[in-house]
């Protein structure tokens, strides 16, 4: 009973520190439709507003809401500094009780910084702890470079942010973009191109209209 | 830094504006070839004629005096000798409590009580100095407005009630001037001075960018910056162009890209470059690097290089929100982003100040408790972040030629006046709300040191006046909210043609 007991042990434990991480279920990639998308004919579309954009970006990546985004590490951005610029409202102080109704020229650029900081602290943990990684796991590495951008993981990758942001499988248009961008960075200066790509890819999902707009 | 004694730039101060006019070469065609280009015939439906004005834009700054600013109470005050035997009964001042201000029509209350209402603090005012500073860039028009209710009042004050298409006064301004200005019109007031108007054929840039909190605002003005982990602004931009092109042309794009809302979503994507190729989250940031609670460095962040001279000006813009507005205007001129901008106190009380209230709750609309202490208290409030502001905007070039000031108007918006009446001889009483008042307009461009109107001094009723002519007129006491309007927009020089509001060439100087 007990040597079961230690044999379990040690095999949860060699699957926990040896093991590489599984990288995503591939993704089932659609064909981009070249025509024969019709245009909405009332267009009636909204944008998510601080409460349920946060919601939303904090459950694609598995983080508590807090950790979304903060400046100066301790205001919240949407439900603090930033919430009127998208769409909250603010009875108490200057007696906003109602929302605008319509984005402003300030929105998407704080739609960008709660994009860009939930996806810094989620590739920060990924990267940080593979075994347990949420998004970017099972991407082999060349110390700080991917190691195969033509590989199998990127849009195992993708496909997995795609599913987790925008509720689908991604189109092999967004597919190729994405592991474009890999290549760009790859051959840009920067000194992390794994991270930027991971970060950047992840920043771009977030940041997009399909995932802000309903 | 100031202007001489004639006005005049120093050398020293004209050499840093043509500077600055050479630095901004690269945005002048947005500023001058597009204004032209964009006149189009819709322009002249909306009565814009651009090539009428003179390429160089002009200021609004709209003090939104929330609760009823009184004009009996400042500039118009009336002597109980002068009110004869209603004096009592009235809302008349003892005759030592109202100043002359020499060689003006002005006049200026002084007055002291020893508490608040029920708010233990000892007022102690006087709008003698500030009168005599600058009343020959005053002018007071005196008014009949059309509602008592507070939000609804405060609106027509700035739509004129609906004299010109149902558009704010901010929104003229910002459609005739904030061609290229990447914020045309922020608003930072409450209520029915935060309101849009109803004008929905203007173009998206005229309506007000909503600013609730001044001091951190700044930190939306770039997508990236001061996020701690985040990539390289190259980074950035490449991600930026891959979602912008998979955006335009994925499935979700050409379902809805026709719709209001991502054809609004795409032109702001743009309006945001401009704001981060300016650097405005650095430019208008006005708090300093303070860590632990502001830890800006940390974040790669730094203050204004105007930072600490406006934390001098306004000490309190950490506590009190009308001076940390009154900061943000002033860098919002002086970095060309705004044409128009609104601010003024809110109804919530803010501890702070030299005696421990910034401003009393309800803000004017405390005289319901205490008139005399309350209206005094506010104005008080109100010309001193006035006096700070226009001293900044004075000593700020706008050219060679001319300062900030000389090409600003500065609008003191209210809802409405107060009742008129008190117990016998009371000293504090309360007031309601009264449709008849008056507003005050400061500016250079302003007819100067002038009263249109006036007051009977037996009823302390405002009478109205022809905006045309600037005639008094005793006995009239209609509503002229559309004159108002026309005056704040005929005295900055607009374009007015096809709008069908009044003459009002009475407010020009």
């Amino acid at each position: 009973m007990f040597r079961n007991a230690l044999m379990t042990l040690s095999v949860v434990t060699a699957g926990c520190f040896c093991a590489p991480p599984a990288p995503p279920p591939p993704p089932q990639v659609m064909e981009s439709p070249d025509a024969g998308v019709g245009a909405s004919a009332r267009g009636n579309l909204r944008f998510k507003g601080p409460e349920r954009l946060v919601n939303d970006v904090a459950a694609a990546l598995e983080l508590r809401a807090d950790q979304v985004c903060t400046e100066l590490g301790q205001y919240q951005c949407a439900g603090q500094v930033h919430n009127v610029a998208l769409g909250g409202v603010d009875p108490y102080g200057p007696g906003l009780y109602e929302p605008s109704g319509i984005t402003a020229v300030t929105t998407p650029l704080v739609v960008d910084r709660i994009a860009l900081s939930a996806c810094a602290r989620r590739v920060d943990a990924d990267l940080a702890t593979p075994q347990t990684a949420v998004v970017f796991r099972g991407v082999p590495l060349n110390g700080k470079k991917l190691a195969n951008a033509d590989g199998a993981e990127l849009p195992a990758v993708i496909g997995e942010l795609t599913r987790r942001v925008l509720l689908r499988e991604p189109y092999d248009r967004e597919v190729s973009r994405y592991v474009q961008l890999a290549k760009e960075l790859d051959a840009s200066t920067e000194a992390e191109p794994a991270r930027a790509w991971m970060q950047a890819v992840c920043f771009a999902v977030v940041s997009s209209t399909e995932s802000v707009f309903y | 830094m100031s202007l001489r004694s004639n006005g005049r730039l120093s050398r020293r101060q004209a050499l840093k504006a043509l500077s600055l006019a050479a630095a901004g070469t690269s945005l002048s065609p947005l500023l001058s070839g597009c204004r032209n280009a964009l006149v189009t015939e819709e322009d002249v439906e909306r009565g814009v004629r651009r090539d009428a004005l003179d390429g160089k834009p002009r200021f609004l700054i709209t003090i939104a005096a929330a609760g009823g600013a009184s004009i009996i109470d400042s500039f118009l005050a009336v002597r109980a000798s002068e009110a004869g035997s209603n004096a009592a009964r009235l809302n008349t001042f003892p005759d030592s409590a109202v100043q002359a201000v020499s060689g003006s029509p002005f006049r200026a209350v002084r007055y002291m009580g020893p508490r608040l209402g029920a708010i233990p603090i000892a007022v102690n005012t006087n709008q003698l100095a500030f009168a005599q500073k600058y009343r020959d860039d005053m002018l007071v028009a005196t008014s009949t407005g059309t509602s008592v209710n507070h939000v609804i009042a405060q609106k027509r004050a700035i739509t004129g009630n609906a004299a010109w298409k149902g558009r704010t006064l901010q929104e003229a301004v910002a459609l005739q001037w904030g061609q290229g200005f990447p914020l045309p019109n922020v608003n930072m007031a409450v209520g029915g001075f935060a309101e849009r108007g109803t004008d929905g054929s203007l173009p998206a840039s005229c309506y007000a960018e909503t600013v609730t909190g001044p001091s951190l605002w700044p930190l939306g003005l770039d997508g990236a910056k001061g996020i701690r982990g985040a990539p390289s602004r190259d980074v950035v931009e490449l991600a930026r162009r891959a979602r912008n092109e998979l955006d335009d042309g994925s499935v979700f794009g050409r379902t809805f890209g026709g719709s209001d809302a991502l054809t609004r979503w795409r032109t702001q994507r743009a309006d945001g470059a401009k704001l981060e190729v300016q650097d405005l989250i650095t430019k208008l940031n006005v708090i300093p690097d303070m860590p632990p609670q502001i830890p800006l460095s940390q974040y790669g962040l730094s203050s204004s290089p105007d930072g600490a001279r406006l934390r001098q000006v306004f000490p309190e813009f950490f506590t009190d929100p009308f001076e940390a507005q009154a900061a943000l205007a002033f860098l919002l001129l002086k970095h060309r982003v705004s044409v128009a901008v609104t601010i003024g106190p809110d109804f919530n009380v803010t501890v702070g100040g030299p005696n421990g209230i910034a401003n009393p709750p309800l803000a004017f609309d405390y005289s319901h408790n205490d008139h005399r202490g309350g209206q005094a208290y506010m104005w008080a409030r109100i010309l001193g972040i006035i006096d700070r502001l226009v001293t900044l905007l004075k000593a700020e070039p706008f050219d060679a030629t001319e300062s900030l000031w000389d090409r600003t108007m500065l609008y003191v918006a209210t809802d409405f006046g107060r009742t008129r009446g008190r117990p016998d001889n009371a000293m504090e009483f309360g007031t309601g709300h009264d449709l008849n008042n008056g507003f005050l307009l400061m500016s250079p461009m302003v007819k100067g040191n002038t009263v249109l109107g006036g007051v009977d001094a037996a009823t302390t009723m405002a009478y109205g006046f022809d905006p045309r002519t600037g005639q008094a007129q005793p006995g009239k006491f209609v509503s002229n909210e559309p004159d108002i309007y026309s005056g704040v927009l005929t005295a900055m020089g607009a374009d007015l043609s096809g709008s069908g509001l009044p003459d009002a060439s009475a407010f020009k100087g």
